[in-house]
């Protein structure tokens, strides 16, 4: 979700990375010192300037298949999709693939080069492999021209050089009802080629779409989900490849704001119930330790009816930490209680390293819940994201 | 030190002109050698290394034609192929305030794994920020440079500034400046910029001048991309490339190097001279030696063992000459190979432990070399048996036979090498080496016999003081023979490369006079010139035809081959001229049949002729092309291939023209048709005019530069020579003390001996000339017909101007009188008394 | 000491030089011996082949024919380096021209054979200082010789020549270059050392003086020996 965000703070890095051949040096400078944790993080983001970019200010309706495209005047956006798989004989498996697009600067740059671009593509993938205890990760970027990288709407398409979201031709023959999307990444020891088919229509997130994340007017984004997309299809872990299906989730979010300066970092919740019901909560964390009154969520029932969460009915409660060899203290287990849902749920990772120790440090990864709602036993599966406690590392 | 070695030095040590100049002519030898090796090694080194920078950790490269590689295909092999050790270029040259500066058009997101910009700097890191990259990535124009290009060019961060490429000027702006440390010092001449920049700049839209690669090292990784290729486009090896770039200095180096061992062979007759000498004046301390017990072995280590030191002394010194003499010539030498190879600036001399060590070595090995034959003739001594003079000289004499007939077989030796060799030029040069010895040890049988016929007739002439002055050249032929030497080798360098030179520039000037038939030429530095524009300059009143051309590199795995493609005018391709076939049937075939004319050096290098074929990377695939005819050129000594601007049509989607040649119309002024075309260009690309005499004064400008250093080596073996013959006088005349104090002391005055002394040395200088001359058109005819078709595959005819042989004759007779004035002057004011109580 | 050993034997020996197209005679079926400890005069005029007969002992020349034997050994059959080494062990020169090494002092001189001997230099510094005291030229070791007079000189090669205690000393008109009075006093210090060393000394010598002071003359014409006389 909101990670996307993070990567403002990797073209940053980026920028003062990029000269440093990676084969040849590694950087003498202590690259900490740019991104020393979230609140240097969240004053970069702040700092960003969204002058002259198109803001999510007021809810709009989402138009589809447009919307699914890009949305350029605006300064960031995501297609973010997550899931839970298992192979034929009952292999655990979790993955992450993230493409994200940002706009540089605000004013045009026509140019007679197909290279010239203000949009930057960038790109993270990951695999939990739960038998063979691996988790591994991937990472791309590209300039958003050429061909190399970018998105279009009709037939909706976004891809990183490889890395790549589409919706399949109508006459796929999987299911008339919904337009089925194919996913592809790979990397040197992982890889996925899914077709994802939505259960319901997309939902909107925030109101009617619009979430706000501060209080300044304009730090906000337009959020739809698709929580339930049947997943098929084959992945790769090291050398072994499997027919697997499961559960994705497509997250997609797009404005031009930032962080405000007091937010730390977040805890994101996207979590598929075995009722059919689903629910997405961020959770944003002050420096000062306590919650962000804009932390807020929706609950997804089993027809696709969104409910908005608000801060005060989701009370989460950590029950066990983590702490990462590379330095950081993680929360790695809860117990979240939504009153107006009559949920209590115990949501743990089914791995704990699944840290992506990129250039900006945090964690991402499967969970299993269990829990009661209305008093009877429930059970789900769904993917946590915690950015904001861990010190970045240096370059990959 | 043994007492033994205490007597050699303190001698040595008495006679400190005669160890001066022993060391003098050792320290230029080594020094010349050092400072050609420096100053080649230092331009190699340089563009190497910029090489190495440009390339950075690319393994291989994609390239294509003319226009480049098709940017389609680095996105296919990405999004489709999935490659990702890839990484797209575009460069070429700008200029800003006049410098040249290389331009590197980059991907910053396929690059982190490609080239280091910039070392990590202690204390303030790059100016870099996070604007910066938004800025590099969207703003057209912007570039990054380091911090000391952006001091040369006076520019601060945010400043704009403009750049030409090609004849157009376009709007830059400097956003940040980069650390250079030592390492990548090759990257202060090289402005990085976003490839969307570079492609606007170098007209190269849709086009990348490469595709940087990096492949594992197995060779399913190339052949998986090989077969994405499209004919025309190569993978090829960086490595092979830069080495195919730098190869075409090769011969041009190895010239120079050439060079640089004359002098040095120059510096050992010296040597040997020297240490002849210090032998010869001891004979009697070497009796006493012997007699004392010194066995032939143990003379015969001192002997070498002195020269050796001296050797030692010398090259050291002549090292750190060296040093200093290699950072002047290394301006001369990067400025002619940015003349006629590659770009190349040199900002830093490379003093690499290897040239020194070689430079020393190579002295202390000619010195030991040169002190092997007295030292041989010294423990030949009997003891005590004091040698009288008259027996050494006789016994020289005897020698002389001998010597001379070494010297033939020598030149015997050199004459069967040369054809057997091929186009080996190491061999060439050896062979030239052992015609200059075979003659020089010739020499001596000629001096003897020419002053003992001169003493004939200077005695009818002159009388006796005359004869007495001819016949000691002869009389004392031991310590004279090997001056001469040194001084006839050195002028007959002179000869030899003048005429060399002459030759080459007289053949260059008709050549160039030749091709040039047009009366202005345009063009535009580093790119090519507006279609429109060239179409405008057509309609201009007072054009009455244009030509055109374009040059292009086609690259092959084999190597690179350079093509000129031309369009003729009206008046047809009169400036070619055909070596090998008839004019009429070789243009009708070059404009209607495909077929090509290759220069003579391509033929020479690549043993092709008339009649055979050549292959072409095509965006079709290879394809043969036949050869029409050889022509004359002395433009490229790679050779070039000649095509017509129709075939070229057939295979190439490239209708760029790098310059035109405007033919007048009958009565039309070229300034005002100048004036005309700069109107008509002004706001679309800044012309480069030349009219054909600028032109021609340009070329031959450029082709004397390139001879300037050949001309510094030459006087320097020169100045080698002289200091042979100062030494040769001054030992004679310490050796001939005694005589000359007899001759005083029945009478002849101060005035008389003095000169005779120094008629004696000019004499010395007339003979060494006269022998210079033979040897110097021997050694043209070499450097023209073997040394020159080998290095650069260029025939010429020799042309000898008698102003050359003249100056020779003076130079070698006026340099032995100046060397005689000093030891004349000795000698004349030397006490008769005094000298006679001595031996 | 005169004893009855034979130091050298010389038997027949012949040399000639070619000089242009004529053969020179210079030593003609010569046979002698000379005994250990005896000092023996060399006379006869300039060409009579004193100087070669003298060459010839030491390996300096070597003879067309015939045999020398010192101290049992035959020299005549060494190669060219052996000669020279024995010589270098066993043979004193002293030469009519002194023939010191300008460019060494005059301890160096001296050093000079001592070294080639392989004499260590602490030892050859006693030895060195022996001699020159001696000579009585303790004062001069570090002159260079073009400051000594020709007496001195010769003095100092004297020194040389007994400086690694030789068999045979070689002398060449030791004294024709020095006044009488001088010539005198380098003589008698020449055959006092030599006596006191035990060595045989040959001397070639126009001097009567010399002769005088011999234990044995012997008198060469065309390189034939004419008279043997042996003093009281």
């Amino acid at each position: 979700m909101r990670k996307g965000l993070l990567f403002i703070v990797f073209i940053v890095i980026l920028i003062v990375f990029w000269p440093y051949s990676s084969v040849q040096h590694a950087p003498a400078a202590d690259p900490t010192e740019f991104v020393s944790g979230a609140p240097r993080l969240a004053r970069l983001l702040g700092a960003a300037d969204s002058e002259g970019y198109r803001q999510a200010l007021t809810a709009r309706p989402f138009r589809f298949p447009e919307d699914h495209g890009p949305h350029p005047e605006y300064r960031n956006e995501w297609w973010y999709v997550t899931g839970n798989l298992h192979g034929e004989n009952g292999q655990r498996f979790g993955f992450e693939l993230t493409l994200f697009r940002f706009s540089v600067t605000a004013t045009s740059v026509a140019d007679d080069s197909a290279w010239r671009t203000k949009q930057v593509y960038i790109g993270h993938f990951a695999i939990t492999d739960l038998r063979a205890r691996k988790f591994r990760v991937a990472t791309r970027y590209s300039r958003g021209g050429v061909g190399l990288a970018g998105a279009q709407s009709n037939p909706f398409r976004v891809w990183l050089e490889q890395w790549e979201l589409g919706e399949l031709p109508p006459d796929g023959g999987v299911d008339e009802s919904a337009q089925a999307w194919y996913l592809r990444a790979m990397d040197d020891d992982i890889a996925i080629d899914l077709t994802l088919m939505p259960r319901y229509a997309p939902v909107s997130n925030g109101i009617d779409g619009l979430s706000k994340k501060s209080a300044a007017p304009g730090n906000a984004s337009y959020y739809y989900s698709l929580p339930r997309l049947r997943t098929t299809g084959t992945l790769r872990s090291g050398e072994q490849i499997f027919e697997v299906s499961g559960l994705s989730w497509l997250d997609r979010e797009w404005g031009s704001g930032g962080l405000s300066l007091d937010q730390q970092g977040w805890d994101w919740f996207a979590l598929q119930l075995s009722d059919g019901s689903s629910l997405m909560f961020y959770d944003l964390r002050k420096t000062d330790g306590t919650r962000d009154l804009y932390s807020a969520g929706t609950f997804v029932a089993k027809d696709g009816t969104a409910t908005p969460l608000s801060r005060d009915e989701v009370v989460i409660d950590v029950l066990e930490y983590w702490d990462s060899p590379a330095g950081g203290r993680y929360p790695m287990g809860w117990r979240m209680t939504i009153a107006s849902h009559e949920l209590s749920l115990r949501i743990s990772p089914i791995l704990r390293g699944q840290e992506l120790d990129t250039l900006v440090r945090y964690w991402e990864g499967a969970v299993d819940v269990a829990g009661e709602r209305r008093n009877n036993a429930i059970s789900g599966r769904g993917y946590v994201e915690l950015t904001g406690y861990a010190a970045d590392s240096p370059a990959p | 030190m043994p007492v033994l070695y205490k007597a050699s030095f303190g001698y040595l040590l008495r006679h400190p002109w005669q160890l001066g100049l022993a060391l003098l002519g050792i320290c230029i030898g080594v020094a010349v050698i050092v400072a050609v090796d420096i100053a080649n090694s230092s331009s190699r080194k340089a563009f190497l290394l910029s090489m190495n920078t440009i390339n950075g950790e690319a393994s291989h490269q994609i390239v294509a034609g003319p226009g480049g590689v098709d940017e389609e295909l680095y996105v296919h092999l990405r999004v489709a192929g999935g490659m990702r050790n890839i990484a797209p270029i575009v460069t070429g040259y700008v200029s800003v305030d006049g410098q040249t500066l290389q331009v590197l058009g980059v991907d910053v997101f396929a690059e982190r794994t490609f080239r280091a910009y910039t070392q990590p700097a202690t204390g303030r890191r790059s100016t870099l920020n996070e604007s910066t990259f938004g800025e590099f990535l969207t703003k057209p124009g912007a570039v990054l440079m380091s911090s000391a290009v952006a001091t040369k060019l006076g520019l601060a961060i945010g400043e704009d500034f403009t750049i030409t490429s090609a004849g157009r000027d376009y709007p830059a702006l400097l956003i940040g400046t980069t650390q250079s440390s030592s390492s990548s010092a090759a990257l202060a001449n090289i402005l990085v910029v976003d490839i969307a920049s570079a492609q606007h700049w170098f007209d190269k839209i849709g086009h990348l001048s490469r595709i940087d690669v990096r492949l594992p090292a197995d060779q399913g990784a190339a052949a998986s991309i090989l077969a994405e290729l499209p004919p025309g486009t190569e993978l090829l090896s960086a490595e092979s490339r830069t080495r195919s770039i730098t190869e075409m200095s090769t011969a041009f180096m190895t010239n120079l190097t050439a060079m640089s061992l004359l002098a040095l062979l120059i510096g050992t007759f010296l040597i040997y001279n020297s240490v002849s000498f210090a032998v010869l004046q001891r004979r009697g301390l070497i009796g006493v030696l012997r007699a004392l017990g010194l066995t032939r072995r143990e003379t015969f280590s001192l002997i070498v063992a002195e020269g050796a030191a001296l050797g030692i002394v010398g090259a050291l010194f002549g090292v750190l000459l060296g040093v200093w003499l290699g950072e002047q010539l290394l301006l001369l030498v990067s400025q002619s190979i940015n003349d006629l190879y590659f770009r190349v600036t040199v900002t830093n001399v490379t003093v690499s432990p290897l040239s020194l060590l070689v430079g020393f070595v190579a002295g202390v090995g000619a010195t030991g070399l040169a002190a092997m034959v007295p030292a041989i003739e010294a423990s030949g001594y009997r003891p005590q048996l004091s040698l009288a003079r008259s027996v050494l000289e006789r016994r020289t004499r005897r020698l002389l036979p001998s010597i001379a007939l070494a010297g033939l077989a020598a030149a015997a030796l050199a004459l069967i090498i040369l054809p057997l060799s091929g186009t080996s030029l190491v061999a060439g040069l050896t062979a030239m080496f052992l015609l200059i010895l075979g003659f020089a040890l010739c020499i001596p049988v000629m001096v003897d016999t020419v002053s003992r016929l001169a003493a004939g007739v200077a005695g009818r002439f002159g009388g006796a003081t005359a004869r007495l002055t001819v016949r000691g050249v002869s009389a004392s032929l031991s310590r004279t023979g090997v001056a001469i030497v040194a001084l006839a080798v050195a002028v007959s360098a002179t000869v030899g490369v003048s005429v060399m030179v002459d030759s080459f520039r007289l053949a260059v000037n008709d050549w160039i006079g030749n091709s040039l038939r047009a009366d202005i030429y345009v063009g535009v530095p580093g790119g090519s010139l507006d279609p429109e524009l060239v179409r405008d300059i057509a309609q201009l009143p007072g054009v009455a035809e244009i030509s055109s051309s374009r040059r292009i590199w086609l690259e092959m795995p084999q190597g690179r081959t350079r093509v000129l493609i031309l369009n003729r005018a009206g008046p047809g391709y009169g400036g070619v001229e055909l070596l090998d076939a008839e004019a009429e049937e070789t243009w009708r075939s070059f404009e209607a049949d495909g077929a090509v004319l290759v220069s003579e050096p391509y033929a020479y290098r690549n043993a092709v002729a008339r009649g055979s074929t050549l292959s072409l990377n095509t965006p079709l695939g290879p394809q043969a092309f036949n050869i029409a005819a050889t022509y004359r050129s002395y433009d490229a000594n790679q050779g070039t291939v000649l095509m017509s601007r129709t075939t070229y049509r057939r295979y190439w989607h490239d209708e760029a023209i790098d310059s035109i040649g405007v033919y007048l119309a009958a009565g039309a002024a070229s300034q005002s048709v100048m004036e005309r075309m700069r109107e008509i260009s002004k706001g679309r690309q800044s012309l480069l005019m030349r009219s054909n005499r600028e032109l021609r004064d340009l070329s031959l400008q450029i082709f004397d530069r390139t001879f300037v250093i050949t001309d510094v080596l030459y006087w320097l073996a020169v100045g080698v020579a002289i200091i042979g013959i100062l030494g040769s006088m001054l030992a004679l005349q310490l050796e001939r003390a005694r005589e000359f104090a007899i001759l005083r002391a029945i009478g002849m005055t101060p005035w008389q001996l003095g000169s005779m002394v120094t008629l004696q040395s000019g004499f010395i200088g007339l003979l060494s000339g006269l022998a210079a001359l033979p040897l110097g058109l021997l050694m043209a005819w070499v450097l023209i017909d073997v040394i020159n078709r080998r290095s650069f595959g260029w025939q010429m005819d020799m042309s000898i101007a008698p102003s050359f042989l003249l100056t020779a004759l003076a130079l070698s007779t006026g340099a032995a009188l100046m060397a005689g004035l000093y030891p004349a002057y000795r000698a004349a004011s030397a006490r008769p008394a005094l000298a006679m109580r001595e031996e | 000491m005169v004893n009855s050993n034979v130091q050298i034997r010389l038997s027949h020996l012949s040399r000639s030089f070619q000089e242009g197209a004529q053969q020179h005679v210079v030593l003609q079926d010569l046979s002698a011996n000379f005994y250990e400890g005896e000092t023996v005069a060399l006379r006869g005029r300039s060409g009579s082949g004193k100087s070669t007969l003298l060459n010839v002992i030491s390996g300096i020349d070597a003879p067309d024919s015939g045999r020398i034997e010192i101290a049992g050994l035959d020299i005549t059959a060494m190669s060219e380096r052996d000669r020279t080494l024995f010589r270098r062990l066993h043979i004193g020169f002293v030469y009519q021209a002194f023939n010191l090494v300008p460019t060494l002092t005059v301890a160096d001189n001296i050093r000079l054979v001592l070294q080639l001997n392989k004499v260590e230099d602490a030892e050859g510094s006693r030895r060195i200082r022996e001699l020159l005291t001696a000579v009585g030229l303790a004062d001069r070791r570090h002159s260079y010789p073009d400051v000594l007079s020709g007496g001195e000189q010769q003095r100092v090669a004297i020194a040389r020549a007994l400086a690694h205690r030789p068999r045979i000393v070689l002398a060449d008109e030791p004294t024709g270059n020095l006044d009488d009075d001088t010539a005198d006093d380098v003589l008698s210090l020449l055959g006092d050392l030599v006596r006191q060393e035990g060595g045989t000394m040959i001397v070639a010598t126009h001097s009567a003086k010399v002769a005088a002071r011999s234990d044995r003359v012997l008198e060469l014409q065309n390189g034939q020996l004419i008279a043997d006389s042996r003093h009281g």
